[in-house]
């Protein structure tokens, strides 16, 4: 705790009793503070201030202990034994528990469609043993168990108090208590305005250096208040005259304006850190038709939509793989998309497959930037050769609602939707939504394959490199032949930031600490 | 006097009755279904069955009604979709900088408006009248969210003088107060100069024009009193009425202008509000601000009493 | 002494010649209207069609305008949106006006219903135009109709008020009393004597409310509630711009002049018509 308390004193020595501060700028606007409810990333990025987790994934993408301090595996690889680190502690004061742990990974399964699902299904008993210790015991082999844990992408498998955790996934906390490095200041939120949050004291980090989303965290202010400014050339302009501190997404049209300003860092948070992708509804025609799906992907060209929404070269990287190309199992087998199109072959598809003019709804979201160009040119791509389009435009907010409706388009369905995804969600063979194909899968699309789903199971049981390299290989191939969705190129993300803050942890989502010096 | 007092706000009562009744009309005429408007996007059928009984959208439209006016009455003006807070604790919220822009924005209307337009009525014709009146018309015609663009790209982009977005409050210094509200202000005032100089001027030249002006020159008062005393003071009253008409354009302003400089005020909760389909707040908030306006008129009815002892009803 | 006052309604056309500033007015529209009513003829590039490896590009012989973020040619987009703001002012315009006629006809004719009628009229009134329009598109949607609609009635008030008065006036002349006294009907009473009366003042505020519609679609297209993006409209253009704002300030500055010089001559087109055509209502409003 001294340690926690003397980390920024002795770095600002002039300021030793002034509280520091910052204002940072996220990519959308916060309003839902439940990080389980919804996996909107905004509010991912606020669970990581609050929450902590058990274990962390580092730069390398290894799972690391980060609230566990010691853990037991058996032989056979079925039972799991699990030791908290002692003197961790929520913001009210309570220390936490193991019946604190159960409860909230209980409530993350319970609402992961796809990791915290999978090691549910997988779990025969998940059980507190103790104050600080609790096992699991898998009822089918299961060898992504730390993974699962360690998972970074939303829902995160965040710790909260066992009398909130009870709460059922689908049902909206209402109290934000967490054991993380800062606090959250209920009284000032204001939801799709501001929230603060402020360090707090009772945190104890880890020993080890900070490694992306693992050890040690270091709060780096005192107090930290997140605002939200809609507008991105605005929010551009108060990073450089000083009025925030820190801006999650620059837009690639307005980095040269921070390239160079002075005391103003800009950073990338990695190459091919976000993708685009197109996702077909296959519950309705025309796209519950394979051959229709593969007509449509030849008129696609990945070159035209990064040059619509990146613009720069330097930022975008044209990338055919399922699994990112930045996954160590990436290959580009089948993604005709990334190469020029050959619209004569693209409509030859089309009339084979016996497409009778029916409309193609493109949903539109239409106040986030980051993503705002991308449907006109699908929109473009699928006229030409010959499908009759209709974009919808909406809010992002009516998007996700509209994208759950399984009826037709003419009853408020839809058959087109894009997403800009964050790597991090796509790099897993097995966590990765666009690529679920059992049978109940809730993530729109609805994309049933069984081949596809025996290939994820036999690539989460594998325990062996050769085996998920060709498996991940398979996966591949399958996508592109099924169309289960369109990868439509990836870009870097940038962040702007004063250079105060350069020490904190390289990651690809924006985390708010330091190293323990 | 308290009978002329009582008789205003008797008249007040129906026009807000008459507001109420739009509102409800409007959601209820409306296509689509009215529980899942207020319910939202999101809600489960069973959460959208919920909202029907309790607004009685499932009653005949007379019961609606009374449920929907007594509502109201208590001060209720429903929830938020998306936090479940109260649309009247939103507002509550947001208020502050919403009147602090407005207030700036009268105030600076008025220094600036009464005097262009009295010194335009006295030079009547003259050079400074009608580069008075081109501006005014210019005014009028560029859109303010034009006008908040360029002043932005001069003053804070390319001269640095003044910030592009933000709002402080008065709180934390008036200097840092103005800094922020110094483009917001103009942004928002200028359409409402342009209007408030045009009405003075045009009611400065009647009255001018009138018998007892011509008298009070003859019998050798100075021009200054003439303007002040006997001008201005029996122009007052159509100015006054002026600035209470046009608060609905100042309302409309502030929207934009909110949106524009990022200030976290009521204009921009009802653009994020229809954005998020939150509708319970889109509704409250024009209830709010509609009933705001006809107080201030009431206010400005009664204030006719002192400024123009010939008004009698 | 206001000489307005003096002035008879002149006949337009020589008027026209000798006012400079409603003969600018008059010659600014007509240009602005033939551009855009003209859009597709004289632009070559569609204003739909994408090019993104064309944009951002600034002023060229090719890009009259320039383009925008998707690579699309500035010139036809406002043009195009110029065209549907002028359509739209014109049916809100023409909406309005017979709504407001109407209401205000029964209300400055028939004493019963004035006191019912205004009280309605006044709580219209009470509730912000801008804010009443941005409720009845959430709940309806941007289609043409609800746009038009949205638009119309919080300009049908103030219309209304202003037959009312002119009714109320003329309904006292000797003309109308002895006409009703030999028995003619009530509508053709209406009809040859009062209407006539009402006209000159109602196309005077028919330019006005062109302009405030052009405004008000304007802005809701910036906020981003108007028409769906894919049709090009000033203020959403503008809006999208906005974001390249200091990149390419060309994407907000071509619509935003453009907006404001078809607003401005519809005004000083107004304003002229108004000192020629209602002197009355002219010694009222401004002077």
């Amino acid at each position: 705790m001294f340690l926690a308390v003397a980390g920024p004193l002795a770095a600002a020595p002039t300021a030793s009793q002034a509280e520091t501060s910052a204002k940072f700028v996220m990519h959308a606007p916060l309003r839902v503070l439940d990080p389980i409810l919804t996996s909107a990333y905004v509010t991912r990025n606020h669970g990581y201030l609050v929450y902590d987790t058990l274990f962390s994934m580092d730069a390398a993408g290894r799972p690391q202990p980060q609230m566990v301090e010691s853990w037991k595996v058996s032989e056979d690889g079925m039972a799991y034994t699990f030791k908290l680190r002692p003197g961790l502690v929520f913001h009210d004061g309570a220390p936490v528990t193991a019946d604190d742990v159960v409860a909230s990974l209980q409530r993350w399964e319970a609402g992961d469609a796809t990791i915290g699902n999978r090691l549910k299904n997988a779990t025969a008993e998940l059980a507190a043993s103790g104050a600080d210790t609790f096992t699991l015991k898998l009822k089918t082999p299961y060898g992504l168990v730390l993974e699962s844990l360690a998972k970074e992408s939303s829902p995160v498998p965040f710790i909260m108090p066992k009398r909130i955790a009870s709460a059922p996934a689908s049902q909206a906390i209402t109290e934000t208590v967490g054991s993380g490095p800062y606090r959250f200041v209920q009284a000032d939120f204001q939801a799709g305005v501001k929230a603060t949050y402020v360090k707090f004291s009772g945190y104890v980090p880890r020993k080890e250096p900070a490694s992306a989303f693992a050890g040690g965290k270091v709060a780096k202010v005192d107090r930290l208040e997140l605002v939200n400014i809609p507008d991105s050339q605005t929010a551009v302009n108060a990073l450089r005259n000083g009025e925030i501190d820190f801006l999650e997404d620059v837009p690639p049209d307005l980095m040269p304006q921070l390239k160079d300003a002075k005391g103003i860092a800009l950073k990338s948070y990695g190459k091919n850190s976000n993708m685009f992708t197109l996702r077909m509804n296959w519950l309705q025609a025309p796209f519950n038709n394979v051959k229709v799906r593969r007509a449509a992907l030849a008129a696609l060209y990945q070159q035209d939509y990064l040059d619509a929404q990146i613009g720069d070269p330097e930022v975008y990287q044209v990338c055919g793989a399922v699994l990112t190309c930045v996954s160590p199992y990436a290959s580009e087998e089948g993604a005709t998309q990334i190469k020029a199109p050959d619209l004569a072959h693209a409509r030859k598809l089309l009339k084979e497959s016996g497409y009778a003019g029916e409309k193609v709804v493109v949903l539109h979201p239409t106040d986030l930037p980051i993503f705002a160009n991308i449907a006109p040119v699908t929109a473009q791509a699928l006229r030409s050769i010959g499908m009759n389009v209709e974009i919808q435009s909406m809010d992002w907010a009516t998007l996700l609602s509209r994208r759950s409706k399984k009826e037709g388009v003419d009853e408020g369905g839809w058959s087109i939707f894009q997403s800009n995804m964050s790597s991090l969600d796509l790099i897993s063979a097995v966590g990765n939504p666009n690529l679920d194909g059992r049978a109940r899968t809730t993530y729109p699309g609805w994309t049933h394959d069984e081949v596809m789903d025996s290939l994820r199971n036999r690539f989460a049981a594998a325990r062996s490199e050769d085996e998920r390299r060709e498996l991940a290989l398979a996966i591949q191939r399958r996508n592109y032949e099924q169309v289960m969705y369109v990868p439509l190129g990836g870009y870097s993300k940038f962040k702007g930031y004063n250079a105060k803050f350069a020490d904190l942890v390289d990651a690809p989502i924006p985390l708010f600490w330091t190293s323990p010096k | 006097m308290l009978n002329l007092i009582f008789k205003r706000v008797l008249a007040a009562i129906p026009v807000m009755l008459v507001v109420a009744t739009v509102v409800f009309l409007l959601l209820r005429l409306a296509p689509g279904d009215p529980a899942r408007v207020i319910a939202g996007d999101m809600a489960s059928e069973q959460a959208v069955a919920e909202v029907r009984a309790e607004m009685g959208l499932d009653r005949p439209l007379p019961t609606q009604y009374l449920l929907a006016m007594g509502a109201l009455l208590k001060g209720d003006l429903g929830s938020s979709i998306i936090s479940k807070d109260p649309v009247a604790t939103l507002i509550g919220q947001r208020l502050g900088p919403t009147m602090a822009l407005a207030i700036c924005a009268i105030l600076l209307t008025i220094c600036a408006a009464i005097p262009l337009g009295v010194f335009s009525a006295w030079w009547h014709k003259g050079l400074f009248d009608r580069i008075t009146l081109a501006l005014t018309v210019l005014a009028f015609s560029v859109p303010a969210f034009v006008v908040g663009y360029l002043l932005i790209l001069v003053f804070s982009v390319k001269l640095n003088w003044l910030p592009v977005q933000g709002y402080a409050e008065l709180a934390s210094g008036f200097g840092t107060f103005l800094y922020h509200m110094a483009l917001p202000t103009i942004t928002l005032a200028t359409v409402f100069v342009a209007l408030i100089t045009r009405i003075t001027r045009g009611s400065m030249l009647e009255v001018l024009g009138e018998d007892f002006v011509r008298t009070a020159r003859a019998k050798g008062v100075p021009e200054r009193y003439v303007l002040y005393r006997h001008a201005l003071r029996n122009a007052a009253v159509p100015i006054v009425t002026v600035i209470g008409l046009a608060l609905t354009t100042l309302i409309s302003g502030v929207v934009v202008t909110e949106t524009i400089f990022n200030i976290p005020g009521v204009g921009r909760l009802i653009v994020d509000a229809v954005l998020a389909r939150d509708y319970p707040v889109v509704q409250g908030t024009i209830l709010f601000f509609s009933f705001v306006y006809v107080f201030i008129n009431l206010a400005i009815d009664l204030l006719y009493v002192v400024l123009d002892p010939r008004i009698r009803y | 002494m206001n000489t307005a006052v003096l002035d008879r309604p002149r006949s337009f056309w020589p008027a026209l010649t000798r006012d400079p500033l409603m003969f600018t007015g008059l010659a600014l529209l007509v240009a602005l209207v033939g551009l855009a009513m003209l859009a597709p003829l004289i632009t070559w590039h569609d204003p739909a069609t994408l090019a993104p490896r064309m944009r951002l590009k600034p002023v060229s012989l090719e890009y009259l305008l320039g383009t925008d973020s998707l690579g699309r040619d500035l010139f036809s987009r406002v043009l195009y949106g110029g065209r549907l703001s002028i359509t739209l002012a014109a049916l809100v315009s023409v909406i309005s006006v017979c709504a407001g006629l109407l209401l205000g006809l029964l209300a400055g004719y028939f004493r019963r219903l004035d006191a019912v009628v205004m009280r309605i009229i006044d709580g219209i009134m009470a509730i912000p135009g801008l804010l009443l329009a941005i409720a009845m598109v959430a709940l309806g949607g941007a289609t043409i109709p609800t746009m038009v609609t949205a638009i119309a009635i919080p300009e049908i008030p103030r219309v209304a008020r202003l037959v009312r008065s002119v009714v109320l006036s003329v309904r006292e002349e000797p003309y109308v009393e002895a006409s009703l006294g030999m028995g003619t009907p009530t509508w053709r009473v209406l009809w040859r004597h009062v209407l006539p009366s009402t006209i000159n003042p109602l196309v005077v505020q028919a330019t006005f409310i062109c302009a405030s519609a052009i405004l008000i679609e304007a802005v809701l297209g910036f906020l981003g509630l108007g028409f769906p993006p894919e049709i090009p409209s000033l203020g959403s253009i503008i809006s999208e711009g906005r974001a390249f704002f200091q990149r390419a300030p060309w994407i907000v500055l071509f619509p935003g002049v453009f907006l404001a010089l078809l607003i401005l001559s519809v005004n000083l087109f107004g304003d002229a018509l108004r000192d020629r055509l209602d002197p009355r209502m002219a010694r009222q409003r401004k002077g």
